[in-house]
């Protein structure tokens, strides 16, 4: 009995991650509310300055830059 | 009574194989999204521009992004930072009207110096200076992003001057292949646990761990469907308890065992008899300090024509050359289907 349920599975796996894969339906699109997805900054990630709103960007006033940071030889290890 | 040919013989053994193969399509499943047409990624703009420090604005090559297309829209951008310095780069994306649609900060840096460890030293050069950003375009058209640096400066805190190069890329169609994969492995998982259920499995009719062969075959007595039956044993032998434990050293890595099999109808009529061959094999203990023990691992196939009462006896010696037997595995199973050709003994 549990055998057609494991195919059952099998196949809605593959057919919504291989959708999800495509379509991406969780990434941001522009002028709905809030940000896209903001990834730490070493692995490439930036701040958002502002945020959809209403269909809109609305840009907000950046917050203070604390300038040099720099990582120090223990994260070249 | 005639005796079959030869290549009757080849189609009785042929047709009494318990292969059943339409499961391995299921195979397919995971495979079936590689079968289809790749979706490369679209380079919609490529470029390198040089940012002042000074805060003024560049703007890029205008590009056109499609809301319809699939995937995200990806804007990639690396800056090259003079040594010990830090960073603050804003961009905007702006639609056709000019208006900004996306703003962002990217707080970069790059240090370089020395490094010592365990009497070890050497330079390190190390940064933070690129940015990626993923998103959906709402609106098809032209687009164009604006760069400035917010700020430069070096390790002290003090602005720099310098012009910096920057190397800009968007593309779309940009597919998470990362879950592709892991979607993959998932599925075949599922699918693997799907074949396991058949080939594997069978029906248990009898099984457990026994001391004494001979006396589990009376256990085997029972009905048996028109079919293939398995029987699976794996035995564990250990030295004689009298026997001086450096006895093993000299004794051989294979031993051979003797299997009597008699297979018995319902009448009590012995329809067959075989000799087979074991081999016990010397494996070590866990811990180095106990003497190692000889295991012995078999499966035996037959193919019952017909529905019918029947009895397996198997036994073997206890114990044989300096080794006795500790215990036996034994499983017995009917309903067998496999995805290769077996060893089968007909019971005719």
């Amino acid at each position: 009995m549990h055998r057609p349920l494991l195919l059952v599975l099998s196949i809605s796996v593959i057919l919504l991650g291989t959708n999800d894969s495509i379509h991406r339906p969780t990434i941001y699109r522009l002028g709905n509310d809030g940000t896209p997805y903001s990834q730490p900054s070493s692995a490439g990630g930036v701040i958002y300055r502002g945020s959809g709103s209403g269909g809109q960007w609305r840009t907000s006033s950046r917050g203070g830059w604390s300038g040099f940071q720099g990582r120090g030889p223990s994260g070249v290890k | 009574m005639a005796q079959p040919s030869g290549v009757h013989r080849l189609f009785q053994s042929i047709r009494q194989q318990p292969l059943l193969l339409w499961p391995l399509l299921s195979l397919m499943i995971p495979l079936w999204p590689g079968c289809t047409a790749p979706m490369p990624k679209r380079e919609l703009l490529a470029q390198e521009l040089i940012l002042q420090s000074n805060g003024e604005v560049i703007f890029s090559q205008p590009f056109v992004l499609d809301a319809e297309a699939v995937g995200a829209t990806r804007l990639f951008a690396s800056v090259g930072l003079p040594v010990n310095s830090a960073i603050s780069l804003t961009t905007e994306l702006l639609n056709a009207s000019d208006q900004v649609v996306l703003a962002f900060d990217k707080e970069g840096w790059r240090e370089r110096g020395t490094w010592q460890e365990d009497g070890q030293s050497g330079i390190y050069d190390e940064s933070d200076s690129y940015y990626e950003v993923l998103f959906k375009p709402n609106q098809s058209g032209q687009y164009r992003l604006r760069f400035a640096v917010d700020g430069l400066e070096d390790q002290a805190g003090q602005a720099l001057v310098a012009q910096l190069p920057l190397r800009v890329d968007v593309q779309d169609r940009r597919v998470d292949h990362g879950l592709a994969i892991w979607t993959f492995w998932i599925s075949l998982g599922i699918v693997l646990m799907f074949l396991n259920s058949i080939y594997c499995q069978g029906r248990r009719r009898y099984g457990g761990r026994i001391d004494d062969l001979l006396e589990t075959s009376a256990f085997t007595r029972m009905n048996y469907e028109k079919g293939v039956i398995m029987i699976k044993m794996k035995g564990r032998f250990e030295l004689l308890s009298y026997i001086n434990s450096d006895a093993y050293k000299k004794t051989s890595s294979s031993i051979k065992l003797p299997l009597s099999l008699e297979i018995i109808d319902g009448n009590g009529l012995v329809l067959q008899s075989e000799k087979i061959t074991l081999y016990l094999n010397k494996k070590s203990a866990n811990d180095e300090d106990d003497p190692p023990y000889w295991q012995f691992k078999k499966r035996l196939f037959f193919y019952n024509p017909r529905l019918r009462s029947l009895r397996f006896r198997l036994s073997i010696p206890e114990q044989i050359d300096c080794v006795e037997q500790e215990w036996i595995d034994f499983d017995l199973r009917d309903r067998i289907v496999s995805m290769r050709p077996l060893n089968i003994r007909r019971i005719d």
